[in-house]
This record gives C-alpha cells, structure tokens and sequence, in this order.
C-alpha cells in the first residue's frame, strides 16, 4: 500500500512540471494554450534520443527545456505577431510537433536499463545510497517539483513576473506601463511551455520511453490540476498558486490510481475519474460556501 | 490474475503498472508494446518478469534483454505477398495505409517495401496521422491506381475498416487483410497468424518463468512461423476473383455471417 502510495505521489510530482506550465498559461495569462499536447512529448523527445546516444541524463533536462521554450515561442510569435486567434495558434504548433516529434525521435523510442537516468546515476547512487529506485524516484521528483516552485514564485514577485501577471489580469495597465503585452504573452508562453517540455522529459526517463502519442490529453490533465488545485485552496489566500497546483496534480493522479484500485470496469475508468474530478470541484466549492455562510 | 485494460492512454498503463508492482504481482503480462514498456519501467525496481506479446519488433521496443520476454507478431510478409500473386497474377502495385506514429506499422512497411520486388509488386504506401484521414489516404491510393490494398494490423486504419471497405469495394479494388478478424470484417483474403495460437505460446512462456524452469533472460522472444490462409468467399465473389485449388484447399472461410 505505502508504495502504491510512493509511486502515485511520484506520478503527481513529476506532473507537477506540466501543471505549472498550464498554471501560467491559463490561470495568468488567461491563455487556453494546446501546445502543450505537442511540447509535452516534444520534451520526450529530445530526452529519448540524446540518453540513448549517452548525453549526460541531467543535461537533457536543460535541452528539453530549451526546445519547449522554441514550441512556446511559436505559438506566442503564431498568436502575436500573426493575429492568429489563442486557441488556434496553440492547434497549429501542436500539429506541427506531432510530425516534429516523430522526425526526431524517428517513430517510438525505448530506452535501456543499461542507459543512466536522472533517477539512476551515480551522482544521485552517491547521494541516496543504495535506496530503493521506487524512493530515489520520489525524492528526484520531489526536488524538481520544489526547485521549480520556488524559482516560479521567486520570477512572479520580480519586475518582469509582475508584468506577466498584469497581461492575465488587467493588459490596459501594461500598455499604460508603455511595454509591450504581445511580448509579455510569448515570454509566459515560453515559460510554460519549457516546464511541459521539463515535464516530458522527466516521464521519459521515467518510463525509459518516449511514444508518439504520449501527449494525447496532457492540456486535459493540465486544465484540471490548475482547477482542481485552485478549487481546493480557493479560501486559502496564503496559498501561492504554485503550491495549489502542486497538490492539484497530485490529487488527480491519486484520483486515477483509486479508480484502478477499485478494479473497476477498465471502460469505465475515465468515466470514473470524471466523477472523482466532479466531487472534488463541488466539495471545495461548498466549503467556500460554508465559509461564506459562516462570516 | 488482476486485469487491467489502459484504454489506449499512455499514462494510464504508468498507474498501472505501478498498481501492479506495489501488489508485488509475480509476473506483469502486456499486451502490445505501449503496454509492454509502462510494464517494464515500472518493473524495474523488483525486477518483476515481464511477458508481453502482440509486439512486432521486440528489438526495436528495447524489450529483448533484460527481465523480459514474449511473442512477437511480425506478420508472414512473404506468404502474404505470395497470397497476393497467386490470387491476382495481374497486379503491379499494392497500397497500403498506415499510421505514422505506430512503429509497427513503420517496420512492417519497410518489410514489404524490401520483399515486394521478390513477387514483382512495387509498393505505394501512404501514412496517416490520425483516423480521420484514413478515408482521405485510402481516396489517394484508390486515385493511384493500385491494383489492390493490402492492411496492416495497424489499431488506426483498422479501427476504420469498414469506410475502406466500401469506398474499395465501389472502386472495385480488393483488399486483404492481416489477420482473420480483418477478414470477416470484409477483406478479400489473408495471410495471417492466428492470435489464438499467439496467446496459447505467449502463456507456455509464462509458465515456464513462473514455474521457475528458466528465467526470462534465458527464453529469448519468439516469433510465431505458423500462418493460415483465410478467405472471404462473399467477397472474393464481389470482386470476381477466382482461388487457385490448391489455395482453397488449405484456407480457412470465413465469410461475414
């Protein structure tokens, strides 16, 4: 049970990444951004062919970062710069890296046990000792999860993140700022789409694979951490954003392995995670209502 | 026996290979190969066996070493080349349609692309990135005049089989399939392995390791040789083709019911 436990929680954490890319995008910058279903696998990608070709397994995690901010920075530059609605301009990059992906990876990827990842290395071996990989994965994915956190809520409270935060919520200020929004847009687009690609990248070593498909549904699962996270901690004022999506990813992956568990239906599971993700909604939205009540 | 279907979702098959391994499962069994690595991986921390089977190229899935081992279904390319010129000693070109993100269907083009000029066909092969413009390649390769489709297993084009069938059946080209399935849903005839037989060999593995007669590093994968030939005869008819004897004695009908 403490392990189903472990590797759920690990699952959520390393989502995590995912979830603060869509945090930005649509919770600040109130942008529906669909590359994330193209940037998610584009970071798997990148990751799958340079372990197999024995990159450092750290390493990969900065390139795929890097590609992701390129998929961002296209879909920003589509919308921005080419008056392409949000939506679409999100559509027609992740389109694109559907075929992208594949011509670098060259149809699916495995990776072997032979092969270093950032969870089996001998700098993480040195540290963790002879831990179990299943806890070496936690803590790794634990680190990453926080490292970005604080790095995100160090960015939102400088100069140029409180610009980021302005477009979302009120772009006339910015303007009257005399910066440009269009900018501002395709720099949190390419912020968020680093951290899918991050995200990406840390599933493939975790799954020592990358598969074409990998990115069907991400924007899904991105969409409802942000709300879930967001929903939960909605009272809570002092709870940063990040930290509500943080739990929010973890809490839905919770919410999935409960459905397997259960040994239901196996057609039904999605239907079963629906109604998971419904109770959780309508719970947080009746403690606010209680709260309410109650002042 | 805990059951556990992905439904097609990647990251489900992560959960549940993880929901497998917490259980301390004996033995994890995948069918097919996105199954078959979100097994492996989260194999990896026990070492639990993993048997697989429906996988078309272990090799390239990264599944030949290790604490794993299965079947593979690699189809009879060459008895289904073979198939095709004895039941249409006319044709020149074969089309075939497949997805671009299966890496089953990918190898399995390459090997008709290498064995075709044996039986003297030139292969038109067209890749698709989604089900929704499978009806747009099969019009493409309907326009090229193919003398005749050929289909993989491939879960994308078959998936639409049918809305082939009926924009073949109107231009009066046949097709084949690749397994009996296929054939009942209304192709011509086919050259295929029966999954049957593929599953029955698959278990005599995990019995093998679960017995502790061997380990898994010491079986290597295996490929099932034995193919049958199954026929359609409705629409063999339809097409006005006519079967060698010696074919139409060996084969299987299966005629839609």
């Amino acid at each position: 049970m403490l392990e189903l436990v472990i590797s759920t929680v690990t699952q959520g954490l390393i989502f995590a990444l995912l979830s603060y890319g869509v945090y930005i995008t649509y919770k600040i910058l109130d942008f529906p951004d669909l590359t994330v279903d193209g940037s998610f696998p584009l970071g798997a990608a990148v990751t799958a062919v340079m372990l197999v070709n024995g990159y450092n397994p750290f390493f990969t995690l900065v390139v795929a970062a890097v590609v992701g901010a390129l998929a961002g920075f296209c879909t920003g530059f589509i919308h921005v710069k080419l008056n392409v609605r949000d939506l679409l301009a999100g559509i027609i990059t992740m389109t694109a890296l559907f075929s992208i992906n594949l011509q670098i990876a060259g149809s699916n990827l495995a990776v072997g046990r032979n092969v270093d990842t950032i969870f089996t290395n001998p700098l993480v071996n040195g540290l963790l000792g002879n831990m179990p990989l299943l806890y070496r994965k936690l803590i790794v994915s634990l680190f990453l999860a926080l490292i970005v956190k604080l790095i995100l809520d160090f960015y939102f409270k400088t100069k140029n993140g409180l610009l980021l935060r302005a477009v979302g919520d009120n772009d006339a200020l910015v303007t009257t700022l005399a910066k440009d929004k269009g900018w501002v847009k395709i720099l949190g687009l390419v912020i968020a789409n680093s951290l899918v690609a991050l995200a990406g990248a840390v599933v493939c070593h975790e799954q020592r694979s990358f598969a074409a498909t990998m990115g069907t549904g991400q924007i899904v699962f991105g969409l409802a951490t942000v709300i879930i996270g967001t929903t939960l901690f909605r009272k809570m004022s002092f709870v940063k954003g990040t930290t509500a999506v943080l739990i929010g990813s973890i809490v839905y992956k919770i919410c999935i392995q409960i459905a397997i568990s259960l040994g239901l239906p196996p057609n039904l599971l999605k239907l079963i995670t629906a109604v998971l993700f419904l109770a959780i909604l309508v719970i947080g939205n009746m403690e606010k209502g209680m709260v309410r009540k109650g002042a | 026996m805990d059951y556990q279907n992905a439904g097609f979702d990647d990251n489900m098959t992560i959960q549940i290979g993880q929901n497998f391994s917490a259980k301390n499962v004996d033995m994890m069994v995948a069918v097919a190969t996105n199954s078959a690595t979100g097994c492996y991986a989260a194999a990896e921390d026990k070492n639990i066996p993993v048997i697989y089977t429906a996988i078309n190229d272990p090799e390239a899935a990264g599944l030949t070493a290790g604490n794993a081992t299965g079947t593979s279904d690699k189809l009879p390319v060459d008895a289904q080349l073979d198939l095709i010129r004895k039941l249409q000693p006319e044709a020149k070109t074969i089309g075939i349609l497949y997805t671009t993100s299966e890496p089953n269907s990918v190898s399995t083009v390459a090997d008709y692309q290498a064995k075709a000029a044996d039986y003297g066909f030139t292969i038109e092969a067209v890749g698709v990135t989604a089900q929704a413009e499978v009806t747009q390649g099969a019009d493409t390769l309907i326009k090229k005049g193919v003398d005749c489709f050929c289909n993989l297993t491939d879960n994308t084009v078959v998936g639409v089989l049918p809305s082939i069938l009926e924009k073949t059946n109107e231009a009066g080209i046949p097709v084949y399939g690749s397994e009996i399935e296929q054939v009942k849903i209304g192709c011509v005839a086919s050259a295929g392995i029966d999954y049957f037989e593929l599953g029955r060999q698959t278990g005599a593995m995990a019995a093998k390791v679960l017995k502790g007669e061997a380990t898994c590093d010491e079986i290597p994968f295996e490929t099932i040789t034995e193919y049958e030939i199954y026929l359609n005869n409705g629409a063999l008819g339809e097409m006005n083709m006519t079967v060698p004897d010696d074919i139409a004695e060996k084969a299987i009908v299966t005629d839609a019911e």
